[in-house]
């Protein structure tokens, strides 16, 4: 110790604090020369004690940073308080070896213009956070990429498939007289695999779309919204659609719910194969969600296929036979998941089948914002 | 169309597509004749030409080369004599923005080019059917 030692750290008798902290702790007076320094700014600067007894404050940080420091020095003489330095600024030290190293400073003023300072190297920390900042950046870029994909796929391959539609109605209709039976029950096929294809980038896109958009949550009357769904779809009149009486009103994306309800009872239509049909929408409280269902009499669903047929373009029948493109419920599955729900299927094969959906009453986007300070 | 002895003109780059229009048109007995340019730079020099006579209606594909189509509405937008001519934007394009830019920027009608030929043809029926009804300022 020289005899520069401050005489606080002395008459408390507090220096060995300095010498077992895990910190670099150094002393410097008003003038900025370093009085005292601890084993750990040795170790973190790589100057040997005596050489710290020659070194003033500036010498600790990089040249850019000194210019300013002067003058930042005399600011906190006239305000001394315990404090973090730099307030929103990145600092960073210097070492002896002129590598330099990012920097949390704490200043805590002792007496006579003498101030504690505590440094904490955190270039780990820093690592971390541009290597976050790269993965953001990155996230974000494939984000845009995918939304440009989907334009591309809207425009791009759709314009050409049109195109081989057109031309295949119009071979269909100028060239009848010339074709043979089996000549236009090829071309008959040709265009509904042209319709095929079409529906099938449409899903793509309305599948890639969820979630890119979001909505405001909204008051949702599913009394009203059941109606309406219902009523669009304007099920044959062998299919009777009941809607229990009293459903809730519940807070959600309006038209996420909506597609979701939709395509279920869409999907009860198409499928139900009695004379006598019935589906039934009904709601339960589950204490922190509602858990809605669309319940129906058709043929049911094997339960091999509960995983399946919630995945992107899954089909049970064959394309043929039931027109079908295999997306309905994989948007059911995305949007109710995207809200923070959860959706599955129960059903015996010839009585029907229920699918549940579940929604969370706190929004997660609201909760988010509500959490915020 | 209300006004028999006007063009319509059809900015497309896709030839199928414009033998489509010129193939409907033609289905429903529309008589006006139907002009056909490739891009909006093409459009642009087609209504400046003194020697043109203006069309009735334009219909408007949105992704073209050179100049596409709402780089096409912004600078007709612009041109005083121009601007009231109906454009019906006639495209692939299911893009929010594009609709929404669209009609920002004047469009009458926005339709999505079908897949199928016949839903096509009804497309044209209702475009020809509303400006059959309905004044138009030139």
């Amino acid at each position: 110790m020289t005899n520069a030692t401050p005489d606080i750290l002395i008459e408390h008798n507090a220096s060995w604090l300095m010498d077992i902290a895990a910190d670099a702790m150094l002393i410097a007076d008003a003038n900025g020369h370093i009085l005292l320094t601890n084993p750990a700014t040795e170790r973190l600067f790589g100057y040997t004690r005596d050489e710290f007894a020659r070194l003033g404050i500036e010498d600790l940080i990089p040249q850019r940073f000194r210019v300013s420091h002067d003058a930042r020095r005399a600011d906190y003489a006239a305000h001394p308080e315990s404090r973090k330095m730099g307030g929103e600024t990145e600092l960073y030290g210097l070492r002896k070896d002129g590598s330099e190293f990012a920097a949390d400073i704490s200043l805590s003023p002792i007496e006579a213009g003498r101030v504690l300072a505590t440094v904490h190297d955190i270039t780990s920390r820093k690592r971390l956070e541009t290597e976050q900042k790269r993965m953001i950046h990155e996230l974000e870029s494939v984000n845009e990429e995918l939304k440009n994909f989907a334009y591309v796929v809207s425009h791009d391959l759709k314009a050409p498939l049109r195109a081989i539609g057109s031309l295949a109605d119009w071979i269909a209709a100028d060239q009848q007289d010339r074709l043979d039976a089996d000549g236009q029950e090829h071309l008959r096929l040709l265009i509904q695999r042209v319709r095929r294809l079409d529906a099938l980038i449409d899903g793509v896109l309305r599948y890639s779309r969820i979630g890119r958009l979001h909505e405001t949550v909204v008051s949702l009357d599913l009394n009203d919204l059941a109606h309406e769904i219902v009523d669009s779809l304007a099920p044959p009149a062998h299919i009777s659609v009941t809607i229990a009486p009293g459903l809730p009103t519940i807070r959600a994306e309006k038209t996420g719910i909506q597609q979701v309800l939709q395509n279920l009872i869409a999907n009860a239509i198409r499928y139900l194969d009695k004379p006598q049909g019935h589906i039934a929408i009904d709601c339960a409280d589950q204490g922190d969600s509602w858990r809605l269902s669309v319940a129906d009499n058709g043929p049911g669903i094997e339960a091999r296929h509960f995983e399946r047929i919630f995945q992107l373009f899954q089909t049970l029948n064959p394309r043929d036979r039931v027109e079908s493109t295999g997306v309905g419920l994989s948007i059911v599955k995305k949007i109710v998941e995207q809200n923070g729900g959860q959706v599955w299927v129960e059903s015996t094969i010839g009585q029907g089948s229920t699918f549940y959906f579940t929604v969370p009453k706190q929004h997660p986007a609201t909760t988010e914002i509500e959490n915020k300070p | 169309m209300r006004i028999k002895s006007k063009p319509i003109l059809l900015i497309e780059d896709d030839s199928v597509d414009a033998m489509t229009v010129r193939r409907a048109i033609k289905e429903l007995h529309v008589v006006n004749p139907l002009e056909h340019v490739e891009n909006g730079e093409e459009a642009l020099a087609y209504l400046r030409d003194p020697g043109r006579k203006r069309p009735c209606l334009i219909l408007l594909d949105l992704n073209m080369p050179v100049m596409n189509g709402i780089e096409f509405l912004q600078a007709v937008k612009e041109i005083p004599g121009l601007k009231c001519i109906p454009v019906v934007a006639l495209t692939t394009s299911d893009e929010q923005e594009d609709k929404v830019e669209s009609f920002e920027l004047g469009v009458a009608g926005y339709m999505r080019k079908p897949v199928e030929y016949q839903q096509f043809v009804e497309i044209m029926r209702t475009i020809d059917a509303y400006w059959t009804i309905s004044e138009s300022p030139l």
